[in-house]
């Protein structure tokens, strides 16, 4: 990679991941690197903000102290994490719905509770992140997995057919109809 | 433009536009298409990301954990080293067998002349 005139080498996850085995302070390059995407897949299937601070936590936790069990000739390193972070959340729901549901009009407090620093986001674009919560709270937990999936992990069809058992063109037909179901239900909240 | 067609190209578009390497639709696609994918890529620019606030105070708490996890290691590979006995090839257990061998030969043989050697002296005299 070129930048500034200087020539920059990007190592390579499994490199990384290989020497985090050994020295666990390099893990924190992994986590730099897929910070947005673990907490954008989570935010996609939970609600709750604290939740997915406490999720996403919680994976790169589990995922520092299991780098020992990554096997780079199985699954490419991103696959192994969404696969801990996936497992995590998976657990969270099913924990969850033995007790109660998740509380739908906290949402709206969360996105817009003063003491966050989303409070220094412009007000539309807030309201933009609370439309596609709502909306993708109507999808199905598979359409809402895959959609979290193919945005925030940013894996290929195959990708995800691999991890979710899926076949590639049905996670392609699933995502699409998901889509299309989203921006109409988009399209009806702008509505007045 | 069939069903099948019109998914697989949303497929490849769409893996387009997540690793963000489509900047604009091509206006030729059907409508429908058109609409699906302008979605697509608005929804890609949403980051909840920026809403965290826990990004630095996780990346201490890791920092601190790869420490533990790293004296952790460094103090098991000691004991480890101590725990386990020595491993002794092949080459040098054939050469302790061999050498003690010929040390105990040496010795009967020893013992066999010293003994050859009373007896004579015993007949002369």
């Amino acid at each position: 990679m070129l930048m500034n005139g200087l020539k920059f080498t990007v190592l390579e996850d499994k490199t990384v991941a290989a020497s985090a085995a050994a020295a666990p302070d390099s893990f924190l390059i992994l986590y730099d690197r897929y910070f947005s995407r673990v907490y954008n897949y989570v935010r996609y299937r939970c609600m709750d903000a604290q939740v997915a601070d406490d999720l996403t936590a919680q994976a790169f936790l589990k995922a520092l102290t299991r780098i020992e069990t990554f096997n780079p000739d199985k699954a490419p390193f991103e696959a192994w994490l969404f696969a801990i972070v996936r497992n995590l959340v998976n657990d969270f729901y099913r924990h969850k719905m033995k007790f109660n549901l998740v509380d739908l009009e906290d949402v709206e407090n969360m996105l817009t509770d003063t003491t966050r620093p989303t409070m220094e986001e412009k007000a539309e674009q807030r309201e933009e992140k609370l439309r596609l919560l709502r909306c993708l709270d109507t999808l199905t937990p598979r359409q809402r997995d895959l959609i979290a999936l193919k945005f925030a992990s940013e894996m290929s069809n195959r990708d995800i057919a691999k991890l979710t058992g899926l076949t590639e063109q049905n996670v392609g037909v699933m995502l699409h109809r998901s889509i299309k179901q989203l921006r109409k239900r988009m399209e009806e909240e702008e509505k007045p | 433009m069939t069903t099948r067609e019109s998914q697989t190209i949303f497929a490849y578009l769409l893996d387009k536009i997540t690793r963000r390497s489509l900047a604009d639709v091509d206006d030729s696609l059907p409508q429908e298409l058109q609409d699906d994918l302008q979605f697509a890529m608005w929804m890609n620019d949403i980051d909840f990301s920026q809403d965290s606030t826990i990004q630095a105070s996780l990346r201490n708490k890791l920092e601190k954990q790869a420490e533990l996890l790293q004296n952790a290691s460094r103090l098991k590979h000691p004991q480890q080293a101590k725990q386990t006995p020595r491993k002794i090839s092949l080459a040098a257990l054939i050469g302790i067998i061999v050498g003690g061998l010929s040390m105990l030969t040496a010795a009967l043989l020893v013992i066999f002349r010293k003994r050859k050697g009373q007896n004579g002296a015993k007949l002369t005299s």
